[in-house]
């Protein structure tokens, strides 16, 4: 087995106590980095069962394996811990240059547990670890902790803190970076029971993550930046971001409306690409990226006039637009801006938001039962309202804090049937009955409703690797969705961003990963592809040791028995045979019947050694 | 026979007309030799920003909401009275 080293730092918050070590060879070997360290870390580290907001709960920042080098693209980071909004695993994904700085300093992963006794934050520079109080900086919002962070310690340092949410504990809430977000499951409340605040990096005196083979790396990095420079895919990106998918979505019939009820809203128009381009300020790009998928808008007139915000994406148009019925621009920027702010996941606070908004049509729950508010459709003073009393857990603001599974949970009254969430995690953008391999992928994901867990663009770009898929089929989506959840982890080892993937196949990842860590397997795309499979089932077998099974494997009831109205070609489509396509998938990972990795599946994957025996018998896996 | 085109979102053709829907005739063409319809009718004029070939590599064509027509199907599939094709931009992602 060729030698490489990976170094990761450990910190005891309880203690304030930490230590650098070197990741065991075949660890690193077999889950390479990024992604597949937090699937190992997760497993082996966190104490099953545990309460994700004690202390033993880990909170693991990681880099990719390419962050910091000129890949263009590559230098994501993510968080990965056990969820306190689905009790799963969780796992987290960010921009910006957090991850590249963490591997300016050398570090490959910094894996944080315990609890402090009072808030603090927490500085790395080299082979420094500093804790450093954090009283003045708790009760800030994201920006303003930032700001002040810089001031104390350099405009070069890179910071992820939590806002007021995270601190308050909100369920989704997020853990912020520039204006960036790792958002979804809750990590930020994660953070915030460690009365950890920030941490930050300080790459000032760091030197660029080492390359095996510069010359032949530098090659295709040159030779792929060069190809996507005038790509039209690039282009439109750069020039606003995602928006230009919500009219195409609308016009599919996908674009989720009023709570998933339909797919029609009114006006849509107003928040298409076309309408954005008019509120558009600059564009901004993470470390490396010569994507620049970011964009920072503007709202315009009354009372949001003047708001800036980096973003909002397609998903927080959808969450903030067609899920809580509204087609007012200005108002999707300016919650864009209040969840940043605060800290908290857009995507899982609008549909929570447009959750309260169908309870309150169907008269489930009162405007006494709301502090007095109308939880009307697209009523801005509500949303605004609302998501202040979520991030401050605020009167009503308590219960919806929990996310609309445990909400729904305590409320009864048959308000589980509109909570649009898999496993506790909120649904995404993508209506499942017009994109059934999203749907299911939604389902049988390890983090829950996921749209970024294997993102299955066949179904609405047309790609026709590894073959084309028919979005509206009620079979044939199980080998789609995990291969898509397997390539989506091996470029997550990367970690590769799903916008700068333009041009970028298998084996130019392959070629990357070689070149820069000269481990002659990682050229291998079987062996890459093993990689990716190990990780998807290691984050299965933490789910099963938690208790999930087949049971949470399933969509809301809404996509199984009510067809999609108003949504154009993709009315009348719902799930006719959903546990068909589930044993699809299964059969397709590996997995027996009941959705557990098989034995031989663990044998090929050496999962049984590397985990160890007890992991095997813990979880009776069958043969 | 009329074939319905519509178009997204217009920023993406730098084309200043004024409304996003349009019929074109077709007699079961396919949609590559459609194409030159489609492109008078989005610039009215020569526009070097906008030929054929461009916006063919740089857009997703959708027949009736349902189906993405691969590149391989540009010069085979026929295209009918009734047929809807939307045009939008080749961006996917999430």
């Amino acid at each position: 087995m060729p030698k490489q080293t990976r170094l990761i730092l450990k910190i005891d918050l309880t203690n304030r106590a930490f230590e650098f070590q070197e990741l065991p060879e075949d660890i690193s070997f077999f889950f390479v980095g990024g992604r597949g360290l937090g699937a190992y870390y997760a497993i082996k580290e966190i104490p099953p069962h545990l309460d994700p907001l004690s202390p033993e709960n880990l909170l693991v920042f990681l880099p990719g394996i390419l962050a910091g080098t000129p890949a263009p693209g590559f230098s994501k980071w993510m968080v990965v811990a056990k969820s306190p909004l689905t009790g799963t695993y969780a796992r987290s994904v960010c921009g910006g240059r957090l991850g590249a700085a963490m591997r300016f300093i050398g570090l490959d992963g910094v894996v944080i547990r315990g609890k402090a006794t009072t808030p603090l934050y927490v500085v790395l520079k080299n082979r420094e670890v500093l804790f450093l109080e954090a009283e003045d900086l708790w009760g800030l919002d994201t920006f303003e902790t930032q700001e002040r962070l810089k001031k104390r310690h350099g405009s070069k340092i890179s910071v992820a803190t939590i806002g007021p949410a995270g601190e308050k504990g909100v369920l989704f809430s997020a853990i912020i970076h520039e204006r960036r977000a790792a958002a979804r499951l809750g990590v930020g409340a994660v953070m915030g029971a460690k009365n950890l605040k920030a941490l930050v990096i300080d790459p000032k005196e760091g030197t660029p993550p080492p390359i095996h083979n510069k010359e032949a790396f530098s090659k295709l990095v040159h030779e792929h930046s060069k190809a996507i420079k005038d790509h039209p895919r690039r282009i439109r990106l750069q020039q606003l971001g995602t928006t230009f998918m919500t009219m195409q979505m609308h016009e599919l019939g996908i674009f989720p409306v009023k709570n998933f009820q339909k797919g029609c809203l009114s006006g849509v128009d107003k928040i298409g690409a076309d309408a954005f381009n008019k509120l558009k300020v600059k564009d901004y790009g993470c470390y490396g990226c010569t994507t620049r998928c970011g964009n920072v808008f503007r709202a315009q007139g009354s009372p949001y006039g003047g708001t800036e915000s980096e973003g909002p994406e397609y998903e927080t148009i959808f969450s903030f637009g067609g899920e809580i019925y509204n087609n007012n621009p200005n108002l999707i920027i300016f919650a864009d801006y209040l969840c940043d702010k605060l800290g908290l996941d857009t995507i899982s606070t609008g549909v929570t938001i447009g959750f309260v908004m169908e309870l309150y049509e169907k008269g489930i729950v009162t405007k006494t039962e709301l502090d007095g508010l109308e939880a009307r459709w697209g009523d801005p003073e509500f949303v605004v309202k609302m998501i202040y009393k979520i991030a401050f857990r605020e009167g009503v603001g308590e219960l919806f804090s929990k996310g609309t599974k445990k909400a729904s949970e305590l409320i009864g009254r048959g308000s589980e049937y509109y909570a649009m969430q898999v496993k506790g995690l909120e649904l995404p953008g993508y209506e499942p009955r017009a994109a059934k391999a999203h749907g299911l992928g939604y389902a049988v994901s390890n983090i829950g409703a996921s749209h970024m867990y294997g993102y299955v663009r066949q179904e609405i770009s047309g790609l026709k690797e590894p073959r084309e898929v028919d979005r509206l089929a009620n079979e044939g989506k199980g080998d789609i969705v995990a291969w898509n959840q397997i390539k989506k982890a091996i470029e997550e080892v990367g970690i590769l961003c799903n916008f700068a993937d333009t041009n970028i196949d298998q084996r130019l990842i392959a070629d990357l990963y070689l070149e820069a860590t000269g481990i002659p397997e990682y050229s291998d795309q079987n062996f890459l592809w093993d990689v990716g499979h190990r990780i998807v089932c290691t984050e299965r077998l933490f789910n099963i040791r938690e208790g999930f099974s087949k049971d949470e494997d399933i969509l809301p009831k809404r996509f199984l028995t009510e067809p999609l109205k108003n949504a154009g070609p993709s009315s009348g489509s719902y799930y006719k045979s959903f546990q068909k396509l589930l044993q699809e998938y299964y059969q397709a990972m590996g997995f027996d019947e009941e959705g557990r990795p098989k034995s031989d599946l663990l044998t090929r994957l050496s999962l049984g050694s590397i985990l160890g025996s007890e992991i095997n018998r813990l979880l009776h896996i069958s043969g | 026979m009329k074939l319905k085109i519509k178009i997204t979102d217009k920023l993406c053709l730098k084309s200043d007309i004024d409304h996003t829907e349009f019929y074109i005739s077709t007699q079961g063409q396919t949609l590559k030799e459609v194409m030159p319809q489609i492109t008078d009718f989005l610039l009215g004029t020569n526009d070097e920003n906008l030929d054929q070939n461009r916006l063919l590599d740089s857009f997703l064509f959708i027949l009736n909401g349902t189906k993405v027509i691969g590149k391989g199907e540009y010069s085979t599939l026929r295209l009918n009275e009734g047929d809807t094709i939307i045009i939008a931009p080749l961006v996917a992602g999430g």
